[in-house]
């Protein structure tokens, strides 16, 4: 049977790695989940006590004991927990893993795979909130993947173990209990992002959480006459232009949603392929909808304000056409 | 034992602790009605802690806190009004709803903002002790943390630079897993998991001046924080207390699991037939009775003044709560201001 579940595709996911190959092991305490998801955790967590290490609260320590047994024969998966935890941990997950490859001259690889639940989970407040995604993307040598999908993790998660590259699972604290629905699209290779939805009109790029909203976007456009694309990223390094050249070729119209802060940012990034590679195919200017850049404030209604919810895109994307 | 301390002393201490227990009860009721927004975590069963250092601090020294920092921003007289209207993510809260729960911020109290990052607030302690010392005033910084900071690298460093430079800091490690038993690691979320038992020995091998004191003893806590705080501004530099309390068997999960704190325990000495898996609990690791127990023995309290002051602070935190339920959450303009000092 395939889980329609998120949450439940991602543990089988990591269970199909784990059983496929005895030196691949859990590193951390945090688990994929929150407290009212360890119920669907727990039965891996049980069939492979053995091969998890929890860890003290120590995530620059235990993240840097991952590159270590990486290089030493082993496919560690770092669950830091939550995303800003990650920023304990930076100087090896930026500082040491990504460089190692490359500065041995491709002799030793650092086969690594760090998993944490990032973004705007609704009243985390400043220091709980962090999409560190877009930081991470400035780590030449680290691959980040996205997935969103019920049926696209285990192919990314079996792609980036293939790869031996160290890879930054950013994951979402909200889409645990995201039910895929339909009929899914075939998982493209690594580094390419997927087509959701075809359409004509607009093209709308998301990934993670913002994906969902955008698929949910573009229903309601439907309604209302209007066909968007809907377009995966998938992996945010490498990011795919391709694909989304292809789209605006056809729509010329684009909106990007990501809830990190606006500059420097996925869709700052993917705005950019605009002034490069897809010069020329816009008939209107991109809509990009990040955060506001202020920390995440922990108030319900200011928080809610500021993310890219479905609304927001749907009027983003009405606001192209005509 | 009290008796380091006033009749008034005393009861101002005790008045805090209930305070404090009345203010995270209400805390808990809220949370179930979905009034406090985040996780959040109680300080139920520390109460002695906080209360006795706060209760030996001067306006112009510094305190900073953690995730768990409901207690201390009360304890060093925080409005409860504003506290919780702040847990509630209201406009008239502390940080104007900006915070929450787990960044008790009370500036004008010199209590900046609490960190929820595990051991993230060490190394700003030692900063502020540091300007202090610059600026030769006769102050301390003191910090608040758990015993799970320890695991954290930032701690050793924090630690380190405050014994190296001998900044007057009073590090507050407060172990609220007393019960658990002290071996090697292996031990539990939380519970520390560190290779060795004693967590005053790595402050002592760096030279700093060492505590292990019982958090149910208001009187002990008060004695060791006042002899840290007369050290530091006497120029020899940091302490290290580790403080001992017994994990409130709610604080997992934070739901009244021993019942809303009834004071007339103190004398009738009954344990609920509902909490009686808790007895423990009630007969010995609450330091609010405790303290009462002691007020009684003592003769520094009659039941009735126990009951009196109990009914004061009940009202209280019943007003705290109408006035956070009754402020309104902040514009939604207000999520754009404050990122930049101009
Ligand atoms: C860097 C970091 N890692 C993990 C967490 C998640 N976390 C919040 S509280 C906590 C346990 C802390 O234990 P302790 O320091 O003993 O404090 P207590 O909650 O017992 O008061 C953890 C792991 C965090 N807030 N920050
Ligand atoms: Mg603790």
């Amino acid at each position: 049977m395939t889980e329609t579940m998120f949450g439940k595709a991602k543990v089988k996911a990591v269970g199909d790695l784990m059983r496929a190959d005895e030196n691949v092991v859990i590193i951390g305490g945090a688990g994929f989940g929150g407290l009212l998801h360890s119920k669907y955790v727990k039965p891996l967590f049980d069939e492979f006590d053995s091969r998890i290490l929890r860890t003290p609260i120590a995530e620059l320590g235990f993240c840097g004991m991952a590159v270590g047994a990486a290089i030493a024969g082993l496919y560690p998966i770092v669950t830091i927990g939550t995303g800003s935890f990650a920023f304990e941990a930076w100087p090896q997950i930026v500082n040491e893993a990504p460089n190692i490859f490359y500065m041995s001259d491709g002799k030793v690889k650092v086969p690594v795979m760090f998993q944490a639940l990032g973004g705007i989970r609704i009243s985390g407040a400043a220091q709980h909130s962090a999409r560190p995604q877009a930081m991470l993307m400035q780590a030449a040598g680290l691959q980040i993947i996205a997935p969103s999908r019920a049926s696209d993790v285990g192919p990314l998660l079996k792609a980036a173990r293939e790869s031996e590259r160290p890879t930054f699972w950013i994951d979402h604290a909200l889409l645990f209990e995201e039910q895929e629905t339909g009929t899914p699209v075939k998982p493209p290779p690594l580094g390419k992002a997927a087509i959701v939805r075809p359409g004509k009109d607009v093209t709308i790029v998301g990934y993670s959480i913002d994906l969902i909203r955008c698929v949910k976007a573009a229903v309601e456009l439907a309604q209302q006459g209007i066909d968007a694309e809907v377009i995966d990223l998938r992996t945010l390094s490498p990011l795919d232009a391709d694909t989304i050249c292809e789209s605006v070729g056809k729509t010329g119209r684009l909106v990007v949603a990501d809830e990190c802060y606006p500059a420097a940012s996925v869709a700052s990034e993917v705005a950019s392929i605009f002034t490069g590679k897809g010069f020329g195919l816009l008939k209107k200017p991109v809509q990009r909808l990040n955060f506001a850049a202020v920390p995440v404030p922990l108030s319900p209604p200011l928080e809610m304000h500021l993310i890219p919810r479905v609304d927001k895109i749907v009027a983003a994307a009405k606001g192209l056409m005509g | 034992m009290l008796p380091v301390m006033s009749r008034d002393q005393c009861l101002e201490a005790f008045r805090k602790m209930l305070l404090i227990r009345r203010f995270e009860e209400a805390c808990i009721d809220a949370a179930a009605k979905q009034q406090v927004h985040g996780h959040y975590h109680v300080y139920i069963g520390q109460e002695a802690t906080g209360v006795g250092v706060m209760s030996v601090l001067d306006k112009g020294d510094f305190v900073h806190s953690t995730h768990r920092n409901h207690g201390h921003l009360l304890a060093r007289g925080a409005d409860p009004d504003r506290a919780l209207a702040e847990i509630f993510g209201r406009a008239t809260g502390y940080s104007g709803g900006k915070a929450g729960t787990l960044h008790g911020c009370a500036p004008d109290l010199n209590f900046p903002l609490s960190s929820g990052i595990v051991a993230g607030i060490l190394p700003i302690s030692t900063g502020t002790a540091y300007a202090l010392k610059y600026r030769k005033l006769p102050n301390v910084s003191v910090v608040f943390f758990g015993d799970g900071a320890m695991e954290e690298g930032a701690a050793y460093e924090a630690l380190n630079l405050a014994a190296l430079w001998k900044l007057p800091v009073i590090f507050v490690c407060e172990n609220n897993t007393a019960e658990v038993e002290r071996k090697p690691g292996g031990a539990q979320y939380h519970a520390p998991n560190m290779s060795i038992v004693e967590l005053t020995d790595i402050a002592r091998i760096m030279g700093m001046n060492t505590g292990i004191v019982d958090g149910l003893d208001m009187g002990a806590v008060w004695t060791a924080a006042r002899d840290a705080r007369e050290r530091a501004i006497r120029g020899e530099g940091a302490t290290f207390l580790e403080v001992r309390t017994h994990t409130w068997p709610g604080g997992q999960y934070p739901t009244l699991v021993t019942g809303r704190t009834d004071i007339r325990h103190t004398w009738n000495g009954e344990v609920p037939a509902e909490f009686s898996k808790h007895e423990k609990w009630f007969r010995r690791n609450d330091p609010v009775l405790s303290i009462a127990r002691e007020l009684l023995t003592l003769g520094m309290a009659k039941q009735a003044e126990i009951e009196k002051l109990d009914a004061e602070v009940t009202r209280a935190i019943n007003e705290a709560v109408k006035f956070a339920n009754e402020s309104p959450f902040p514009p939604v303009e207000e999520a754009l201001t404050h990122v930049w000092p101009h």
